[in-house]
């Protein structure tokens, strides 16, 4: 049967960003998958060239909102070496802190959105739910839900009081529940199940040979995470050890993501009953010697690096952002060969990818050669519906 | 200590980890100093990149490119490969190019994850990748004009080129 190409984009079906994809079928099934994700180029990179650390420091903030502390933090500690300063200790623990409340509200975000993706929506409304008691742990912490905006070179905006404190872990003490229920429920929902096991297998070899990172990787047997292998502000002190799945599926990446939720709860509890006692930043000077050095980072999706390079001035000749969505493309790609296009809106949430997306999906058939044209909701609503009629869901 | 931490003395096994490079690579990777807490950086020539590349997957540990960078800097230009190493250990490997000619083989046959990062560097600095089995554009829209490289020192936003 001859083969079709579908282009599918930039509607996407698990995150707010444009991509576009194209799809080449034969019937159902997928043969390649082709990704065009220029959409949302803003020019931050350059754009950091020409501000000074700290005004850059807002702008690479808001690379993404969903990790906007990932990039943040990474940014801030990598200028701090470069300065010749290192934050104080507890600023380093505050910073901990929020990137573990800010993986949780993004494994819960995306939880609820692959839920969404396969009908299940009842599971979505619960896990957005229970992500507001996170976001208002945020909101009290650092004033806002998104772009927390904690960070300034040399320490933290903002310092800890007990009552906070004492909100803090009362809402992790509602959420270690929620947490643990998720990990049960996500092992007994027949449509989840269904829908995400022995799909988008990805070998721990193939996985690791294209690059994959983060829950996608550690999903194929592969124990890497940057907190574990390069441990950077609190981790070293914190009972942390990565999160892994044999079996190497889109349900795989599920259970690895639901098992971190739990981790991170955990992580902030230790946290926040033995945070060291101190200032929360010291002055930094203002412009730094030439030097270069990568900042390493584990963000809600994996690995983050940025390759800084200062030359004398009080700005960066360069800041290289390598965000771990780009690294795990490919693993889509990868993932894809041989499903079904039903398969397409699970197996590229399944990296969660951080998109936003509103993408419009061609399809080309192969047989008659004609191109069609599907919103991303009718996406979802295609694979719904064909595996409601296959498998009775 | 964490990684971040300023000046500290190599630990054992990032002088082990340096010393086995030394040796696999008999001199193709030079300049080779401990740049921070698990963060080496080293030289290679254009020339030589695929067989250090290869080395370093094969022989040193390396199973995982973490990221490629493009400079462009008053000398010419540069591509880093970002390579993650055994015991924590990131190793940057600085290759320099000739401005008049940035080209420099693909690493996609060694390390299929470079297979964006190629595109992303040649879209944003013109650097050419010889055998990349996909050279398109990666994120600059298609519209955007041939021949105007933004990463590029002497490119700037207003007023000359690009739109």
């Amino acid at each position: 049967m001859p083969e079709v190409e579908l282009p599918i984009g930039p509607q996407h079906p698990a995150l707010k960003e444009p991509v576009s994809f194209r799809v080449l079928v034969d019937g159902e099934r997928i043969v390649r998958l082709d990704l065009d994700i220029s959409y949302n180029h803003r020019g931050i990179e350059k754009a950091t060239e020409d501000r000074t650390f700290m005004r850059a420091l807002y702008l690479v903030e808001r690379i993404c909102g969903i990790c906007s502390h990932a990039h943040a933090t990474n940014f801030a500690k990598g200028v701090e070496f470069l300065l010749g300063v290192e934050a104080p200790p507890r600023a380093q623990w505050l910073r901990t802190l929020v990137a573990e409340l800010e993986r949780i509200h993004s494994h819960l975000l995306w939880l609820g959105v692959a839920a969404h993706e396969i009908g299940y929506n009842t599971l979505f409304m619960y896990s957005w739910r229970d992500r507001e008691i996170v976001q208002d742990i945020l909101e009290d912490l650092t004033g806002n839900r998104v772009n927390y905006s904690l960070n300034v070179l040399g320490g933290v905006r903002r310092d800890l009081s007990a009552a906070q404190r004492e909100r803090a872990l009362q809402g992790l003490h509602q959420l270690e529940e929620r947490a643990r229920y998720y990990t049960e429920v996500i092992q007994e929902e027949e449509t989840l199940l269904i829908r995400t096991q022995g799909v988008g297998r990805l070998s721990r070899e193939r996985a690791i040979t294209v690059g994959a990172v983060g829950p996608t990787l550690r999903a194929s047997d592969v124990p890497f995470d940057i907190r574990q292998e390069d441990p950077y502000l609190a981790y070293e002190e914190l009972p942390f050890r990565p999160i892994t799945s044999p079996r190497g599926d889109v349900f795989g990446r599920v259970e690895v993501r639901a098992q971190e939720i739990v981790q991170s709860v955990r992580l902030c509890q230790y946290i926040l009953e033995n945070l060291p006692p101190g200032e929360t930043r010291l002055a930094v000077p203002r412009k730094a010697p030439p030097g270069e050095y990568v900042s390493r980072y584990e963000a809600p999706r994996g690995e983050l690096t940025h390759y800084l390079r200062t030359n004398g001035s009080d700005r960066v000749e360069r800041c290289a952002v390598r965000t771990p969505s780009l690294a795990n493309w490919p693993s889509v790609v990868e993932a894809m060969q041989g499903h079904v296009i039903a398969d397409i809106p699970v197996v590229v949430a399944a990296i969660d990818p951080c998109l936003s997306c509103t993408s419009r999906t061609t399809f080309v058939r192969a047989d008659t050669g004609t191109m069609s044209f599907m919103e991303w909701d009718d996406l979802i609503e295609y694979g719904i519906h064909y595996y409601r009629q296959r498998e009775g869901l | 200590m964490t990684g971040d931490s300023p000046s500290m003395a190599p630990t054992r096994p990032e002088r082990e980890f340096r010393d086995r490079l030394e040796r696999v690579m008999a001199g193709r990777v030079h300049h080779l100093h401990h740049l921070a807490p698990r963060r080496l950086q080293g030289r290679a020539d254009a020339t030589d990149v695929v067989e250090v590349l290869q080395g370093l997957r094969d022989e040193l540990g390396c199973l995982h490119l973490s990221a490629i960078s493009g400079l462009d800097l008053p000398e010419g230009f540069e591509v880093v490969y970002h390579v993650s190493a055994p015991a924590g250990i990131l190793l940057s490997l600085h290759v320099a190019l000739p401005r008049e000619a940035p080209t420099i083989a693909t690493a996609t046959g060694i390390y299929p994850a470079a297979v964006l990062y190629e595109r992303e560097t040649h879209d944003l600095f013109g650097i050419t990748f010889e055998g990349h089995p996909d050279p398109r554009r990666l994120l600059l829209y298609e519209g955007w004009p041939e021949g105007e490289f933004p990463l590029r020192k002497d490119w700037k936003p207003d007023g000359e080129g690009g739109s």
